[in-house]
């Protein structure tokens, strides 16, 4: 199976869905990296608003919170070196997965994502290349 | 152009259980005369037409055209042509080509099959309205084409289905005057479809009158006037005295007394009847004194009902022969006009 | 009796199909004119409005694949359910016993939605669909009905549909006219094939050529059944359009709406082409 969260593997192991042999595949050419965004529109009507909810999204306490294998699973985006020492703790203590390798074997060798601006390029050529080909 | 039609016991049944529509007609149509089937609607007279012209098949009989068995044989290929109560100009040709078309679907080249519609077009008074549409026609205008399309295809029988019904009174004279012209010139062999009497009377050499799908007389119209076969066929041609009565000794014997009659005729019970236009006021003696019940007028012609001792009696007076209602009258009515109609059994 | 209708009676035909103008001029009038405006650049939607051409030379290539594939899916869709639709209009009017289930069938036909019968033809046409297993075709074997070079079965579902509509425009019309016109045809000599030729067919034209140009025009800016059994590339002009509107490159909307135009506009020529025809056919109509 494919997935953009391999923290929920563990989560998934222990509830019986994979067997107690799943294991996750790290390629040795790379990997692309894939983080979530929060965009707000330029035209929207409460920028301020949305803003507000952008910080809290990225509080450590949220982040923690979506860390949590048993809540979402899904690797922090923030800097550990650059947080509070008790905000550290809280990711340091998270549980430790048979199933899932720690996030700096995952990400070693990885490609920060495409610039926005190949989305419709290459939309465009798998489109005329792969399906009208 | 002209050929001989004969049907043979030609009976159509629609289906099973139901009165045939058309009953064992026989009927013989020379070869340059026209017939017309004079009957009601409902009496079978267009079924005639159509298993004549192919379009339906006949339960029973045969069609012969110049001594050709018909049957099988398809409408395109039996040389008869019809017009119908509506024209039916095909709408997207001009009135030249709807007479052209036979030539036409016959392989003519163009030209000469329009030069002939030109002639036909002329042959009924419509020479130069060649190029107009159907839509662009008057009605009478559209059955005139109509007849020249049917004349055109050159048939042995030309067979007419109420051609002139839709019409109004003073066009359809127009057009009978043009169909006499049409058979002087021509001499096609026609049968002619009616309800109308006086058009039969018209157009037709004979008139067969049908009713419930079956023949009851044929003959001239004279013949038919003066000595119908039976009352139904007095009253299809208009004749309206009916007096009920006993024959004896060639002596018609009925509330009205005792009246001659002009031939022999067996004894026993009998219909004598009188058409109104042979019944006269009587100048001196009279056959029938009788109270006027009603006067109305066809033109300037009275249309008087007289009761004479409980029968009606009907007559048709001469222009200035004016009477009321209430005054007594009496009738002559002449021996050569008294016909009597046996009464039918049962 | 039947004198060129006046004035007057122009205007009270005028005042009856008002109710049913109206509503069509309001709402095909608002989407043509905010599709010219973002077409044209004068409704952005970030910017300032400014007047351009660009969203129509933009997509210019793409255009100059549509357009003709747009045009060719329409006539061969269009051909097949004139052909079709006017066989079974014939069928239907040869005998009225028989015409009572064609009848039912035809109008059976007509309120199915396009994308049920698009998403019924995929099922029955594709190499794994019912007709293969029907016929014990192999997949690899079965030639590339659904989503092939050749648009099958985009042509086949509007076909199919389309001919039920011809179907029941001209067999009205015939109905109540070939019969006697046929009977006149063969008493004045014509066979069954000169009857076809000079009588059925010209009284059926011009219900054929009004239903068939209704069919093209739809066809022509008609997207489901492209978009679910077409090709991906090339695209005819409705899913082009609808590509480029929903793309997430905000600057390729203008050309969706462009692309939007053309079709209008395609759509329009067809109409004024076919209704020139038809006036000459319907003069005696």
């Amino acid at each position: 199976m494919m997935t953009y969260g391999p923290a929920t593997l563990t989560d998934l192991v222990a509830d019986g869905t994979f067997p107690g042999t799943t294991r996750v595949l790290t390629l040795e050419e790379g990997t692309f990296g894939n983080a979530s965004f929060l965009a707000v529109p330029s035209t929207s009507g409460d920028s301020a608003g949305a803003l507000v909810v952008a910080d809290l999204a990225l509080s450590p306490e949220q982040q923690l919170a979506k860390a949590d294998p048993a809540t979402w699973g899904q690797f922090t985006v923030l800097d550990l070196d650059r947080l509070d020492p008790a905000d550290r703790r809280g990711f340091e203590q998270l549980p430790a997965s048979p199933v899932v390798p720690p996030y700096e074997e995952l990400a070693a060798n990885a490609q920060p994502e495409l610039s926005a601006g190949w989305v419709t390029a290459l939309d465009e050529g798998w489109r005329r290349a792969v399906l009208g080909g | 152009m002209s050929g001989e039609l004969r049907l043979t016991g030609l009976t159509r049944v629609h289906g099973r259980g139901r009165p045939p529509a058309l009953d064992g007609l026989d009927l013989a149509v020379p070869a340059g005369s026209c017939v017309a089937v004079l009957g009601p609607s409902g009496s079978g007279k267009s079924t005639v037409l159509r298993l004549t012209a192919g379009l339906d098949e006949p339960t029973r009989g045969s069609v012969h055209l110049d001594g050709r068995d018909l049957a099988g044989v398809p409408p395109e290929r039996r040389g008869v042509a019809m017009v119908f109560q509506r024209p039916l100009l095909f709408p997207h040709l001009s009135a030249r080509d709807n007479v052209a078309y036979a030539d036409r679907v016959r392989g003519a080249p163009r030209r000469r099959a329009r030069a002939r519609a030109a002639e036909f077009l002329d042959l009924v008074g419509l020479a130069g309205l060649g190029d107009r549409a159907p839509r662009e026609l008057s009605s009478g205008q559209e059955q005139r084409v109509a007849l020249a399309r049917a004349l055109a295809a050159e048939p042995r029988v030309l067979l007419l289905d109420e051609p002139f019904s839709a019409l109004d009174a003073p066009l359809r004279e127009e057009m009978h005057e043009l169909l006499v012209d049409l058979r002087a010139r021509l001499a096609p062999t026609v049968l002619l479809v009616t309800h109308d009497p006086a058009e039969a009377a018209a157009l037709a050499d004979t008139v067969a009158v049908l009713e419930a799908g079956r023949l009851q007389q044929h003959g001239p119209v004279a013949e038919l006037h003066a000595r119908p076969a039976s009352l139904s066929v007095s009253r299809l041609l208009g004749g309206r005295t009916e007096v009920p009565g006993q024959v004896r000794a060639g002596v018609h014997h009925s509330p009205l007394g005792a009246l001659a009659l002009p031939g022999p005729v067996a004894d026993g019970p009998g219909v004598l009847v009188v058409r109104p236009e042979a019944v006269a006021l009587a100048a001196g003696h009279a056959d029938v004194t009788g109270t006027v019940v009603r006067v109305r007028y066809r033109g300037l012609r009275p249309l008087v009902t007289v009761d004479a001792g409980g029968v009606a009696v009907h007559a048709e007076l001469t222009p200035g022969d004016d009477v009321v209602a209430g005054a007594v009258v009496g009738l002559r009515l002449p021996v050569a006009a008294r016909h009597v109609v046996p009464v039918r059994p049962g | 009796m039947s004198g060129p209708p006046g004035a007057r009676g122009r205007r009270t035909g005028l005042l009856l199909v008002l109710p049913a103008l109206v509503p069509v001029v309001a709402v095909v009038g608002a989407a043509l004119t905010s599709a010219l405006l973002a077409a044209l650049g004068l409704a952005p939607l970030v910017g300032e409005p400014r007047l351009t051409g660009a969203a129509f030379t933009a997509p210019a290539d793409q255009l100059a694949s549509a357009v003709p594939l747009s045009l060719a899916i329409a006539a061969a869709a269009t051909a097949a359910a004139a052909a079709v639709g006017l066989a079974l209009a014939l069928a239907a009017v040869a005998t009225a016993r028989r015409s009572r289930l064609l009848g039912a069938l035809s109008a059976a036909t007509v309120p199915v939605p396009h994308l049920v019968g698009a998403a019924a033809m995929g099922l029955l046409l594709a190499d794994a669909g019912f007709l293969p297993r029907l016929l014990g075709v192999a997949p690899e074997d079965w030639p590339a009905l659904v989503g092939g070079r050749w648009w099958v079965a985009v042509v086949a579902e509007y076909a199919w549909k389309e001919s039920a509509f011809v179907a029941l425009v001209v067999g009205g019309v015939l109905a109540s006219r070939s019969r006697s016109y046929g009977e006149t045809a063969a008493v004045l000599g014509a066979g069954r094939w000169a009857r076809f030729r000079t009588v059925t067919l010209p009284l059926a034209a011009p219900a054929l050529g009004a239903a068939s140009a209704i069919s093209f025009v739809y066809v022509l800016g008609s997207y489901e059944v492209a978009a679910l059994l077409g090709r991906a590339a090339p695209e005819p002009l409705p899913v082009l359009a609808v590509r480029l509107s929903t793309s997430i490159d905000l600057a390729a909307r203008p050309q969706g709406a462009a692309v939007a135009v053309v079709t209008a506009g395609l759509a329009l020529l067809a109409v004024v082409l076919a209704l020139r025809a038809l006036r000459r056919l319907a003069a005696w109509g």
